[in-house]
């Protein structure tokens, strides 16, 4: 069987940072599997600008950060296949990919998960109506239009306020195609405020909050969407029923971390990120398996994807030096929030980037970190909101302090 | 001139088609569809009944006894697979039990196996049953197919042996001579016998022939949910409740691809075209499921589909035979059961005594393995002649680039994206076709030798890309 010392699952940005990263410190025997037939994942098709403003304090389009990644993972000539399908991993790390020239497995020491997230589908959120042609995930339509120059349809309703949905908008109404609103169940958009702005507002698409659609109608084609708007349980209230004339839906109602590789390599998910629960140095519940970037939990902006992929790096190489394994401290989320990442503190970390994201949007809010029922800090946090993750760092000098398990509570007191 | 006209490809005219051409006659099958396969034969719960549910005396007692041991046969015969997982009728109280016991007479009087389970080992066999359910009617030899695979490995097979299809042509007129000479929007064609199997259409294509033709059929919608395939060791085996007058009730389905399906409710409606899915359908297959399996320790439901019964008022199949033009109408569930021998039963009762055909000695045709289910080894040795075996179009289901180009131009061949998701499962997983579906589009388009703006989703007419250039042409 070939042997790898790392094999990195996934070439986005967040497989690319850590394969550079790996490379700069040293590790030689790196291997990166990617199943489309270029590197740089999603960005490829992201054409818009706005990435790489915290890392290169640049607005850059996806394609461009990506090419910078790409760019400099050629100039250190690592290792990579393209159209190259992992197809499963064990739990042992044995790793099979489909590629043109055959199928094999190989035997990895470390595995890095880096296969980023999928799209929420129609089926997944049941919207009841016709099998017609003319429904697709945001995404989906965005890759025929900015990767294959097509257009999926003339009068477009969106369904979802994420980013994707968003920008979306603003795309279609440029290539022509009229975008006669956009629904989102909640009473909050769930897009990043820029977007709202720049995507709807300049644009004139009505936002509707609080709506959901409920029937999408046509013969072959899709022909029309009843909306209705939701009470306070998200339960449609159907006397508000209005209907609209369109013949596309395009769903921009979240992604799902595509871990269906990792449960086969027993990795424990978390129900709440969909990721896989990890520790500090990022490593999965498998020693030898860490996760980065959008398989781990869902991101908004790339910077933060590449500084995890980064991270891992680092982490692996303190993984090769020493496979001690000690006891994780558990960490749980309390009060407001969706969820914290890591799910353990492993005592190895010198320093641990607490990641969460809240789960109502918050004018103000205190974030706490409490052991032992001690308070070992309060910090006050404003303009809360879920379509932004944030981030803590707790230091060596918090850390110290940590030795049972953490609570990190946000509330608005 | 043909012998016999085929009208409507579905399950039954794709036994048909297979049937016949074993023998020496000439024979056209017409499907107003550009797929086959594509209304009630593939919107159903696929499961190949034993036949203890139909009354005494009827045609479907008579032909899903009989389809069911031939479908099986069919299955081994063409290497596509049967579930062999069993069923069992459920109940939850003593006039229920009654009720099982009274089932259980009459399958033994129609020699199907079952047996009557204890609590205890109902609960052993499938530990997710609900927990209101006492006494279960176990059916060893109940299985599940993918109807459509049995479909295409039919129609394949029948192409092959030169009986002539022409999809996306719907017979709109008759005309009667001493032959029929049958009309579609394209062309028209004659033939000595016809033979109509048009689904939720029987009625109205038998008045083409014969206009004062009496019978309406009775449309019942029933819903689905479809599960992730995380959830396939949730269950062991196809759980019903108790069968009532509108039918067998929602149950719920192990498949052969590894999903559960919960459904089918049932619901009268007008109208046969509309197979939508309604929020109020959904909620009662949602609700109806926990009064035989536990709630799933997750909802990771990956889609909802509907499928409409043609039923007929006699509540059994009409196979008739006026002038050699022959109805075969009303036929809703066993009918995917039964379809074997409803094409046997409809060659021995009106063909054979007209036509005294010749049986042809014929090869068998036998599409791909799909590489999923091969060792890696074989795998290699097919990428070795082939490097599109290695690669991989669908992640979720485990499929290359091959195996669609194959599909594509099998005997029958398929041109939508969505023949080619029930032929080789892209799109069918969990992404719904969300990574997959532009690749295909780029597959067809090569190998169909047409423009990405041609590309049908499943029917005609539903083509759905529009080229950049196009907006931006001035004139
Ligand atoms: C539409 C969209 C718009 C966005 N807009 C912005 C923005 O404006 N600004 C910003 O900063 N961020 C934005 N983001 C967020 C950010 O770009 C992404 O979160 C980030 O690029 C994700 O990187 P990743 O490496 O985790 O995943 P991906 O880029 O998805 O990479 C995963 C890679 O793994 C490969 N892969 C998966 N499974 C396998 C397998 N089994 N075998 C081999 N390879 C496999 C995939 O083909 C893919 O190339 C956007 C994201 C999206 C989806
Ligand atoms: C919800 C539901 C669940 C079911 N579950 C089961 C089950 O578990 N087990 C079981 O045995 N049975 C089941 N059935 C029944 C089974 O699906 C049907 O009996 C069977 O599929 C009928 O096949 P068919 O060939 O008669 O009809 P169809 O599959 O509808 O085929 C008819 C064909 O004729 C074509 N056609 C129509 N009009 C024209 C025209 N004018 N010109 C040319 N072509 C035309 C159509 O396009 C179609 O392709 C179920 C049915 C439903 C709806």
């Amino acid at each position: 069987m070939k042997q790898n010392k790392v094999i990195i699952i996934g070439g986005g940005s967040a497989g690319l940072a850590c394969a550079i990263a790996l490379r700069e410190k040293g590790i030689q025997d790196i291997l990166l599997l990617e199943k489309e037939n270029e590197l740089g994942g999603i960005l490829n098709q992201c054409i818009h600008n706005g990435f790489g403003l915290h890392m290169y304090k640049k607005e850059y389009t996806g394609p461009m950060y990506a090419q910078h990644h790409i760019d400099r993972f050629m100039e250190l000539q690592i290792p990579y296949i393209i159209d190259a399908t992992v197809l499963d991993i064990s739990e042992d790390k044995i790793v099979t990919v489909s590629e043109p020239k055959g199928i094999y497995s190989i035997q990895a020491e470390v595995i890095v998960l880096a296969m980023g997230a999928r799209e929420r589908t129609r089926g997944n959120i049941q919207i009841p109506g016709d099998r017609c042609v003319g429904v697709w995930t945001a995404g989906n339509a965005q890759k025929y239009l900015n990767m294959d120059g097509y257009l999926v349809g003339k009068r477009i309703f969106i369904l979802g306020s994420g980013d994707i949905g968003l920008i979306m908008a603003r795309r279609l109404s440029l290539a022509k195609a009229k975008v006669v609103g956009v629904a989102e169940i909640m009473p909050y958009s769930n897009g990043l405020t820029r977007n709202i702005v720049q995507c709807l507002h300049d644009f004139d698409i009505p936002l509707y909050l609080s709506h959901t659609i409920t029937q999408i109608k046509g013969d072959g084609r899709v022909e029309g969407i009843t909306l209705c708007q939701v009470d306070e349980n998200r339960q449609p209230m159907f006397e508000t029923a209005k209907h609209f004339g369109v013949d596309t839906v395009l769903l921009s109602v979240g992604l799902i971390p595509d871990n269906v590789l990792s449960e086969k390599a027993k990795v424990s998910l978390d129900l709440k990120t969909k990721g896989p629960l990890v520790d500090s140095e990022l490593m999965t519940s498998t020693p030898g398996i860490f996760a980065c970037g959008n398989v781990l939990h869902i991101h908004d902006l790339v910077d933060h994807v590449s500084m995890e992929g980064i991270l891992v790096a680092s982490s692996i190489i303190k993984y090769f030096e020493d496979q001690d394994s000690l006891d994780l401290i558990p960490v749980k989320s309390k009060g407001f929030l969706n969820y914290v990442l890591p799910q353990s503190i492993n005592p190895k970390s010198d320093t641990v980037l607490l990641k969460y994201r809240v789960s109502k949007p918050m004018t103000k809010g205190f974030l706490r970190i409490i052991c032992n029922d001690q308070v070992l800090l309060k910090i006050p946090k404003v303009d809360l909101h879920p379509s932004e993750m944030q981030s803590f760092n707790l230091t060596k000098v918090i850390l110290d302090k940590i030795n049972s398990n953490v609570i990190v509570e946000l509330s608005d007191e | 001139m043909f012998d016999i006209i085929i009208i409507g490809a579905g399950i039954v005219g794709c036994n048909l088609a297979y049937q016949l051409s074993l023998t020496n006659l000439k024979v056209l099958v017409l499907e107003k569809n550009a797929e086959i396969l594509n209304e009630v034969s593939s919107a159903n719960s696929g499961i190949i009944h034993t036949g203890y549910d139909p009354k005494d005396d009827t045609l479907k007692a008579l032909l899903n006894v009989k389809g069911a041991a031939l479908t099986k046969e069919l299955c081994e015969y063409f290497q596509v697979p049967f579930l062999q997982c069993g069923s069992m009728v459920v109940a939850h109280d003593d006039k229920e039990i009654d009720m099982l016991k009274a089932l259980q007479i009459k399958a033994a009087q129609r020699k199907i196996p079952c047996e009557l389970l204890s609590q205890e080992i109902l609960r052993q066999k499938e530990p997710h049953i609900a927990d209101s359910v006492i006494k279960a009617l176990f059916f060893p030899t109940t299985g599940v197919i993918i109807p459509w695979e049995l479909g295409y490995a039919l129609m394949d097979n029948a192409c092959f042996n030169g009986v002539t299809l022409k999809n996306s042509e719907a017979v709109i007129a008759v005309e009667k001579k001493s032959s029929y000479i049958v009309k579609t929007p394209k062309s028209s064609y004659e033939a000595k016998m016809v033979i109509n199997c048009t689904g939720l259409y029987g009625d109205k294509v038998a008045r083409l022939a014969q206009a004062d033709y009496p019978i309406n059929l009775i449309y019942k919608k029933g819903e689905y949910q479809v599960t992730d395939k995380t959830d396939a060791s949730y269950l062991n085996h196809i759980l019903f409740p108790l069968p009532t007058e509108k039918g067998k009730g929602v149950l719920a389905v192990k498949t052969v691809e590894g999903n559960l399906l919960f459904g089918p409710n049932s619901n009268i409606v007008e109208d046969p075209t509309h197979q939508d899915t309604t929020s109020i359908g959904l909620a009662e297959v949602n609700s109806r499921i926990h009064e035989i399996i536990k709630p799933l320790p997750q909802n990771r439901m990956i889609r909802q589909f509907a499928g409409i019964r043609p039923g007929s008022p006699t509540k059994d199949f009409i196979i008739e035979n006026h002038e050699k033009w022959v109805n075969v109408i009303g036929i809703d569930s066993p009918g995917l059961a039964s379809s074997p021998a409803i094409a046997q039963y409809v060659i021995e009762q009106f063909v054979q005594p007209e036509f005294h055909p010749e049986t042809l000695n014929r090869e068998l045709y036998i599409h791909p393995k799909p590489l999923l289910l091969m060792s890696l080894d074989e795998r290699n040795a097919l990428i070795k002649t082939n490097p599109n075996y290695g690669k991989i179009v669908c992640l979720c289901e485990d499929v290359s680039t091959q195996e669609v180009i194959n599909a594509i131009h099998s005997p029958c061949s398929t041109r939508s994206i969505k023949g080619i998701k029930r032929r080789v499962r892209p799109g069918s997983g969990r992404c719904q076709g969300g990574f997959c579906e532009s690749k295909i589009v780029d597959i067809l388009s090569k190998e169909l030798n047409i423009p990405k703006q041609q590309v049908l989703y499943d029917n005609d007419n539903t083509s759905f890309l529009t080229p950049m250039e196009d907006l931006y042409e001035t004139k």
